[in-house]
């Protein structure tokens, strides 16, 4: 019995022994410390897909990209306006059946000095009106002609009665569709020919007539003419220019090359001087003036065809590099045309549908220069470390790059605190770097760049008082922004982001 | 996902790994469970059965990985401790843990010889640690050291089956016995990997790229999973995974003093039929990240895509239906014992265990007493699979037919247990009737003794010095 009792006592004060060697409230003191590396991004951005995306974009054969746009119809203005016949003050002459018939010639009135020749008329009245002081026992008829023109071939003429014992009476001719060739017999010349056709019946036979002939309402089909020289308005208007290409990708980029063509498409027979205005709105509503050169559009060479000129806009003639730099989304124009600006006798025509329509071809080779260009955004609302930032002992963030874009960035971040909005702390990195430019400002291969970025345990304490940040970053092309560089479709971009924590969790 | 949840599943449920030594059973002859260790051991009993579910159970844990001690001893930084012991795992850690129970035995003399039959019940659960994995989870990915990880180099086998035995040993004369035991198993459960290659490489751009090729079979226990009716522990316990396996022994007795000894355990397969599943993964993936097309005007990708393209690129695959053969884990047993006297025998035996290609060691010294014909009792030193501090001790009372035996080869660990990565404890009672006693071969052992005691009186004292001195220096 005793034995089976000191065997007892000695197993129990081993297992007592093995217990007083251990320590199992060490678990709770267990913590599990690993060092990880997980890959965050994986962005990519390849100006090929790009200009897949984006219609404005064009590429060469040789994959050189070029934001293009094209619209036919801009603005446009009517030629009519260049000729107007204004409504005449009424010529008279006296007629007696005695001196049956009447030549009579008259000048009609223009503006500006436009002497008419060859005119057609789609509307208009050429009123007469037939008056006497005497009493006139008989009727008057008096059959007026226009010598130079006709109605559709048919002479130009009409019969006014003045019945017997009425002292005046008025009638009108309807001109519309007729033709007056207004050069046969001298400026702006208009022929008639009045004749009493019954002039043997009237009495008294020495009854003196007025008549009185007068253009109202007179609106012209065509003419030509020399419509001389002098300047008209165009009336201040706006087109969107809101090119999708330019403020996706141009923002903020020195464009070196760009190129707008305005393109004249004119069936008004008159040389046109223009001094147009051309001024880009931005969406914060800065106006850049393009400062474009006066230009001349020329007129077709017949009535019913077109003639088109292109009038082209770039460094040498304008300032359209700050105007694209400027990322006008519409286009504020005005201005005057000056007619006839050159020397010699013009032959001018118009037609009623005469215009001059201006449609526009920008043009932007991808040649661009920067020189800290500055991009800023500020994020709000941004929480970091928010949960068990104590189980966060360190964190790198790494930034692997490929980068095929033509452009050193470097990026700047700034941690602003909750309360005073005060910058409190920040990181800075370069995050590209431009790779080699070949001499004709291509790309030669990608540059690969690997930065990392400690936030030590002073930073992580701060980023807990801070909930948003300031992205600062300075865009550069190569040699400090004074390369100028091209943009090719193979062109592409790879920033991998990835995270080294080294964490400190209880298990 | 369904897939991937299963595979996690069953890579749990097979935690664990035979790695069961039973050297202190070897040499243990007067229990006749022995025989499940060498059919051809000599046997003390005469009869013997078992009773049921009582005499024979089996409990081993291995565990070479670590002791209580490495991770929890008093006054260290138990995160070092964690650190160290996961440095110092290898493809050569296991932890294991096997559980036998006899359902029924009996033996007899007959045929010359020494039949035996019965049935037990094995349980086995193997695994070598995944020491790459558990490097990578606890240094992490970023490290140089761990930035490219074979984390397939780890096995696991999980295997529940009954053996149905009949046995026979049979002298063939005067020196060499030798037996062998067939065994009819019938299958439960048993998963494993057939196949397990996975790779995890950080590169220098911070991607990881995982690779893997894996294969991991199961049968029986699937309809623990997908089962609408339930599961039915009928069909599992009789279910149609067959096998066979045969264990073969030889005793040989050089001299009257020098035994030899050996046996080849558990040569044989079983057929999984009923209710298998394969998990397959085949593929490979590179993660660098959400992707972020800055082209498109929605640039980030959802993430759901991201599980979408990993479960792509794997391949992960569940087939059902798909019968394999699995090999059993084989051992040696190779024994030699010198018999000092009649009741004190020192051994030495190796065992060697066959698993997964690889042959894992276990060497043991042992000693043998029969202090009474009733009480026997062995001790032992045993080198078990790299763990060094492994003492042994069984002891056999038999009270009238009713033989009570326990034996463990690493009883001291039992309760020193802080150093604790290897022991085993067997324990059983079994009705027994042992030979008659010799009395002729006691009686001629008496009188040799009293020839040799009168030869030595009658001797000169000169020549017992010159015979102790030609002795000495022989």
């Amino acid at each position: 019995m005793n034995k089976a009792i000191l065997l007892f006592l000695s197993v129990f004060t081993v297992i007592s022994c093995s217990r007083d060697k251990l320590d199992f409230d060490m678990t709770d003191d267990l913590r599990f410390t690993p060092e990880v590396e997980v890959p965050l991004i994986n962005a990519k951005l390849s100006l090929g897909d790009l200009a897949l995306k984006d219609s404005t974009f064009k590429v060469s054969p040789d994959n050189r990209v070029t934001i293009e746009y094209f619209k036919d119809s801009i603005f446009s203005f009517n030629a009519i306006d260049f000729v107007k016949i204004p409504d005449q003050d009424a010529f008279e002459f006296p007629i007696s059946p005695l001196f049956n018939p009447f030549d009579l010639e008259m000048s009609i009135g223009t503006l500006g000095g436009v002497q008419l020749a060859e005119t057609y008329f789609d509307n208009g009245f050429l009123k007469f009106g037939l008056s006497t002081t005497d009493t006139i026992l008989t009727e008057v008829k008096v059959k007026v002609t226009i010598k130079n023109g006709d109605i559709s071939g048919m002479p130009m003429s009409k019969t006014i009665t003045l019945p017997a014992g009425v002292m005046s009476v008025e009638d009108s001719l309807d001109v519309t569709t007729g033709k007056i060739d207004f050069s046969s017999g001298g400026v702006n010349f208009l022929g008639l020919k009045a004749e009493i056709l019954n002039a043997g019946a009237v009495t008294p036979p020495t009854s003196l007539i007025k008549l009185s002939c007068r253009f109202t309402k007179l609106e012209l089909l065509s003419a030509s003419g020399n419509f001389g020289n002098r300047h008209m308005n165009i009336p201040n208007s706006s087109f969107d220019f809101d090119i999708s290409g330019i403020s996706q990708f141009v923002n903020g980029l020195y464009l070196t090359n760009p190129q707008i063509k305005l393109i004249s498409k004119s069936s008004i027979g008159v040389d046109l001087g223009l001094e147009a205005d051309f001024d880009g709105i931005n969406k914060a509503g800065d106006l850049t003036s393009l400062g474009a050169q006066p230009q001349t559009i020329t007129a077709p060479s017949s009535i019913g065809a077109f003639k088109y000129d292109t009038i082209k806009f770039d460094r040498n003639n304008s300032n359209i590099a700050d105007f694209i730099a400027s990322l006008p989304t519409s286009i504020l124009y005005g201005g005057r045309v000056e007619l006839n600006p050159g020397t010699g006798t013009p032959n001018n025509f118009i037609h009623k549908n005469s215009k001059v329509v201006m449609g526009v071809n920008v043009k932007l080779p991808l040649e661009v220069q920067a020189q800290n260009l500055l991009l800023e955004q500020t994020l709000d609302g941004i929480e970091f470390l928010k949960e068990n930032p104590e189980e966060v002992e360190s964190l790198n963030l790494i930034f692997n790059t490929k980068n095929g874009f033509p452009f050193d960035v470097h990026v700047s971040i700034a941690f602003m605190d909750t309360v005073t909005n005060d910058s409190i702390d920040g990181i800075s990195l370069q995050i590209l770097t431009a790779p080699p430019i070949g001499p004709q400002g291509k790309v030669l291969s990608r540059s690969q760049h690997k930065e990392v970025v400690s936030i030590d345990k002073v930073m992580m304490e701060n980023l807990k008082r801070s909930d948003k940040m300031r992205l600062r970053a300075r865009v550069s092309t190569p040699n400090s922004g004074q390369q100028i560089v091209k943009f090719y479709t193979d062109y592409d971009l790879e920033v991998k982001i990835a995270t080294q924590v080294k964490l400190n969790v209880k298990l | 996902m369904k897939t991937l949840r299963n595979t996690v599943i069953v890579l749990l449920f097979s935690l664990g790994l035979n790695a069961q030594s039973d050297l202190m059973l070897y040499n243990f002859n007067s229990v006749a469970q022995s025989l499940h260790v060498n059919p051809a051991l000599k046997q003390q009993t005469r009869v013997w059965g078992g009773l049921p579910a009582l005499s024979g159970i089996h409990l081993h844990y291995h565990n070479n990985g670590f002791a209580l001690i490495d991770l929890y001893e008093k006054d260290t930084d138990i995160n070092q401790n964690k650190d160290k012991i996961i440095l110092s795992l290898d493809d050569r850690s296991q932890i294991a843990f096997n559980q036998s129970t006899e359902l029924l035995g009996v033996g007899f003399r007959a045929f010359k010889g020494f039949v035996t039959l019965g049935a037990t019940q094995n349980i086995d659960y193997r695994m070598t640690y995944p020491a790459d994995l558990l490097k990578l989870i606890n240094f992490g990915n970023a490290p140089a050291d761990y930035r490219n990880l074979d984390v397939g180099g780890f096995t696991f086998e999980s295997l529940v089956r009954t053996n149905y035995y009949v046995g026979f040993q049979r002298d063939f004369n005067e020196k060499l016995r030798l037996g062998g035991t067939l065994k009819f198993i019938i299958g439960q459960a048993n998963t494993h990997v057939d196949r397990m290659k996975a790779r995890v490489v950080t590169t220098d751009s911070s991607s990881i790229f995982v690779e893997t090729d894996v294969l991991i079979r199961s049968a029986g226990i699937s309809g623990f999973f997908d089962s609408e009716d339930g599961f039915d522990f009928g069909n599992a316990f009789f279910s149609n995974n067959y096998g066979f396996g045969v264990d073969l022994g030889a005793s040989y007795d050089l001299t009257e003093k020098w035994n030899f000894s050996a046996s080849v355990i558990d040569l044989g397969m079983i057929s999984w039929k009923s209710n298998t599943r394969d998990n397959i993964s085949k593929g490979s993936f590179e993660y660098d990240g959400l992707n972020a097309n800055l082209s498109n005007d929605k640039p980030i990708e959802d993430f759901e895509e991201i599980t979408d393209s990993l479960e792509a690129a794997f391949d992960f695959q569940e087939i059902e239906g798909n019968s394999y053969n699995k090999a059993l884990s084989s051992r040696v047993f190779l024994g030699a014992n010198y018999h000092l006297t009649d009741r004190h025998t020192f051994g030495l035996l190796y065992h060697g265990r066959i698993w997964e290609n690889q042959l894992f060691n276990d060497f043991s010294a042992n000693y043998q007493g029969k202090l009474l014909r009733g009480l026997q009792l062995s001790l032992s030193y045993s080198v078990i699979n790299g763990t060094y501090n492994n003492v042994g001790a069984g002891l056999m009372l038999k009270l009238g037919p009713a033989q009570l035996y326990v034996l463990s080869d690493n009883v001291l660990h039992l309760m020193m247990y802080e150093n604790l990565q290897t022991t085993n404890v067997r324990a059983g009672l079994n009705i027994t009737l042992f030979d008659k006693k010799d009395k002729s071969a006691k009686e001629e052992r008496k009188r040799k003794k009293k020839e040799s005691k009168k030869q030595s009186e009658a001797e000169p004292e000169t020549a017992k010095y010159q015979n102790l001195n030609l002795k000495q220096l022989i």
